[in-house]
């Protein structure tokens, strides 16, 4: 029998695994199920152009709170850091992750010639590319060509596919639960087609790959149906949209998941108007999120096999607009999130805000940078068949 | 022209058929349909933009200005679905469609957008080169390809490769990078006025000699345009875009070598070439009738027009667009909208099959795209803030009428149906007609034309 059907028979099912002794429970932990031993990226996108300035804040720079009278965050009221910087209030679960040494925060990550259009720049974030060049694959897209054998080996928690999971070969799955797509096909109409489809021989031509296409997606359903055996009731996660997503996904992950790659994008950062409102309340979501988030991956085990990578399309203007807000900038800060990281803290110097480029932060690291070394240290895979350009390792990771 | 042929013929060269076209359209020729087509060009109201000094408004002005752009695009956009979904110059819509996937651009402005559709409008079965040379010359594709900042002094590549790779000869065919230099320099201070206007900046251009596919001269734009039809290569690639997106995505090279052939002869005459491929003998064979995958506009239009489905605000076609991605005026990139098999995943794929049910049981689709940016993700219940705005009409007593007497299996699938469903439908009892036609048209088979 296995371990954990033992678990799960013997001693409490439902109840949980509270009054598991500690041997069963350690026994849990370490490799039940083989497909835990693997690397997973969960990629948190904030979407419409996080200002990263008031999330990571230049307390002492007077720059700053010149350029931002009305909505600055003042330094009494952050989180401090260390003497230049300190945290929105916004992010005091994010802190505890911070203080822990579990965070690392990239300053002025971006890319050259960039665009402040929301959708021109989530599309190179996405495709990696450079910004004259457009592409029809993400970056995990072709990630998932060269090395992954099914859609479900990158979901996203949502009802459509982002542009980065997007291959030549194979495309990620877009899901908003485990059951709503074998939901779908499980009514007597598809079955019947789905059956029949499976009896017989498929020809080589479009009709034949119509059905295909459909025999693998219901297998992806029916995985996804199957696999997912950890339901608890996600209590310590927000009841918001994001909350619920990394929910899925820690579920997902604490399951036995096949997947290498889970996405979920946080919408609603474009704060041209009334920001601190606004983001100060999307910081916090994402704060007792992505903490909730990491503390079930900690008691599952599962969190030293997991990294967390954030980030947005572009950061905002220095100077805010006249309606109490910003419009869009350039470079950004970026954070990643994982046990053992090399160079946990602030990995390098502020925003540099003496030297603007058109009133905006200039990039000192290049986004690509990053992903390359998710693919090469993280995932342990050559990324020149996914990024062109060849960078130095940033030896974070 | 029997019935499987006219349900063929319109499959492609259109949206689809219902009995009573076919009805009317076997009784005339396809040369004949076609003389009978009008050209609909599109028209919105943009009069706020006439006059306008773009350099000389505020910031503030500007912001005001793109949002009023997106608005307009929007209104010129679903102008643009209605008149897909409501024509009866179906051959002259279908090339329209085409030729914006041939000569892929993103277009934001919505005067530029007009002026782009509608040279594509008038020349859609006229003159090939007529047609390039009008949108070479559009300011959307100026702005797109960068022929604005191609300057004597510092020449930009990108519209003279592109030209070249993906609207006449094809990557790398009889072309070399020292022969993309030269065609830049051609275009050099090629422009347009705020208004969309062309205008050549003589100071920009570069008036010296060039040598172009080995000959040498000083050339201009149009010699370029001129240097490149001469080749018949060109032909030979516009003939095997036109066959892979008409007749079937797999090239038979003969045929396609037989089409390049009358079109070169007949100078680029975009009529006489899809009047020819009407009357081949070979584009009803077997191998060619429902082998194509529609792309999600032939789908939406296609089954829009069969049960006169209307949209009940001005978002719910633009919203569709984005679920099923393909957004008028807003191909991916450059190389343009995907094509065949490159549109059906485990993703799209049960939304496709779905989406004919849902939007003919209650006109409402529990789907959302991706949120715009300035959306609020705390405000009302977001869930099912589209699903609400998305309305559509639809109207089953037309369809029935249209299509009295007609054997649907026909209808919908010409007659080419896997034996499995042929069972399916022949051992089941419908509780009504509607039922009957929905389970169709939830079939794989209806992916395809």
């Amino acid at each position: 029998m296995k371990r954990r059907a033992f678990v799960k028979n013997t001693t409490l099912g439902a109840v949980g695994t509270l009054f598991i002794p500690q041997f069963l429970r350690s026994m849990d932990l370490v490799g039940l199920d083989k497909r835990t031993s693997f690397k997973k990226l969960v990629v948190i996108q904030l979407s419409g152009g996080n200002d990263g300035l008031n999330t990571i804040v230049p307390i002492e720079n007077d720059i700053y709170h010149r350029l931002r009278p009305k909505i600055s965050v003042s330094k009494t009221d952050t989180i401090k850091i260390n003497d230049e910087l300190g945290f929105n209030p916004a992010l005091e679960q994010f802190n505890k992750l911070y203080k822990d040494g579990l965070v690392s925060v990239i300053n002025s990550v971006g890319y050259p010639n960039p665009n402040r259009s929301h959708f021109r720049s989530m599309d190179i974030w996405h495709t990696a590319t450079n910004s004259n060049e457009y592409s029809k694959t993400g970056w995990l897209g072709k990630y998932m060509d060269a090395y992954c054998d099914n859609s479900h080996s990158m979901l996203e928690i949502d009802s459509q596919l982002s542009l980065s999971l997007h291959g030549n070969i194979r495309n990620g799955l877009a899901v908003k639960n485990s059951f709503s797509l074998h939901k779908s096909l499980n009514d007597n109409y598809f079955r019947h087609i789905i059956e029949s489809a499976e009896a017989s021989d498929l020809h080589e031509d479009n009709q034949g790959y119509l059905y295909k296409t459909l025999i693998q997606t219901n297998q992806s359903a029916k995985y996804l149906a199957k696999t997912h055996t950890v339901k608890d009731n996600n209590l310590e996660f927000p009841k918001s949209i994001l909350g619920t997503k990394l929910g899925t996904i820690s579920q997902f992950i604490r399951s036995g998941f096949g997947t290498q790659v889970y996405y979920a994008s946080h919408n609603g950062f474009d704060s041209h108007v009334n920001q601190r409102k606004s983001q100060d309340r999307l910081l916090k979501d994402y704060s007792d999120s992505v903490y909730a988030f990491v503390e079930s991956l900690k008691k599952a085990g599962e969190f030293d096999d997991t990294l967390i990578l954030t980030f947005s399309e572009f950061g905002r203007r220095v100077k805010e607009n006249g309606s109490s807000g910003t419009d869009h900038g350039k470079a950004n800060n970026l954070f990643i999130i994982g046990n053992n990281l090399k160079k946990p803290g602030i990995y390098n110097e502020a925003a540099d805000l003496n030297h603007l480029d058109d009133g905006d932060i200039a990039h000192k690291i290049d986004f690509r940078n990053i992903y390359s070394d998710i693919i090469t240290e993280w995932f342990g895979k050559d990324s020149t068949k996914i990024i062109s350009t060849n960078f130095n390792s940033l030896e974070i990771i | 022209m029997e019935i499987k042929k006219v349900i063929h013929l319109y499959n492609r060269f259109g949206f689809g058929v219902n009995a009573a076209d076919i009805k009317k359209l076997s009784n005339i020729s396809f040369e004949k349909k076609l003389e009978k087509e009008s050209i609909d060009t599109l028209k919105i109201d943009l009069s706020e933009y006439d006059g306008i000094n773009f350099k000389g408004l505020t910031e503030n002005q500007k912001r005001d200005l793109r949002k009023a752009s997106r608005t307009k695009l929007i209104e010129l956009n679903v102008l643009w679905m209605k008149q897909m979904i409501s024509s009866k110059n179906i051959v002259q819509e279908k090339m329209n469609l085409f030729w914006h996937h041939h000569f892929s651009c993103i277009i934001k402005n919505p005067v530029y957008a007009q002026q782009f559709t509608n040279i594509i409008r008038q020349n859609a079965t006229g003159d090939f080169k007529k047609l390039l040379l009008e949108i070479s010359k559009s300011a959307a594709m100026i702005d797109f390809l960068h022929t604005k900042q191609n300057k004597k002094k510092q020449p930009n590549e990108d519209f003279a490769r592109e030209l070249c790779e993906l609207y006449t000869l094809g990557r790398d065919q009889e072309y070399t990078e020292k022969d993309i230099q030269e065609i830049a320099r051609c275009f050099t201070g090629w422009n347009h006025q705020f208004s969309g206007n062309f205008f050549i900046n003589k100071k920009q251009h570069d008036s010296g000699e060039k040598t172009i596919f080995g000959k040498t001269g000083n050339f201009n734009g149009e010699d370029v345009i001129d240097l490149i039809l001469e080749k018949k290569a060109c032909a030979h690639f516009i003939c095997k875009n036109i066959y892979t997106y008409f007749v079937n995505p797999v090239v038979n090279q003969a045929h396609v070598d037989e089409l390049a052939h009358v079109f070169y002869s007949n100078d680029y005459d975009i009529k006489q070439l899809i009047v020819y491929i009407a009357n081949s003998e070979w584009f009803y064979a077997d191998e060619n009738i429902l082998t194509k995958i529609k792309s999600p506009i032939e789908f939406i239009v296609g089954l829009s027009r069969q049960f006169k489905i209307e949209n009940t605000s001005s978002r719910s076609w633009i919203t569709v667009q984005r679920i099923f991605s393909q957004v008028l005026f807003q191909p991916p990139n450059v190389k343009g909208w995907k094509v065949n098999q490159e549109w059906i995943d485990s993703n799209s794929l049960p939304l496709r099959l779905r989406f004919p049910s849902i939007i003919l049981s209650n006109g409402e689709l529990n789907i959302d795209p991706k949120p715009n940016y300035d959306e609020n993700p705390y405000e009302g219940k977001s869930q099912n803030k589209f699903s609400k705005r998305l309305g559509f009409n639809y109207n089953w007593a037309y369809f029935f009428e249209q299509n009295e007497g007609i054997d649907f299996k026909q209808l919908f699938f010409n007659n080419k149906i896997s034996t499995q469903v042929e069972q399916f439908v022949e051992n089941r009892k419908f509780d009504s007609k509607e039922e009957e036609v929905i389970q169709l048209i939830s079939f794989p088979e209806y992916q395809l034309n």
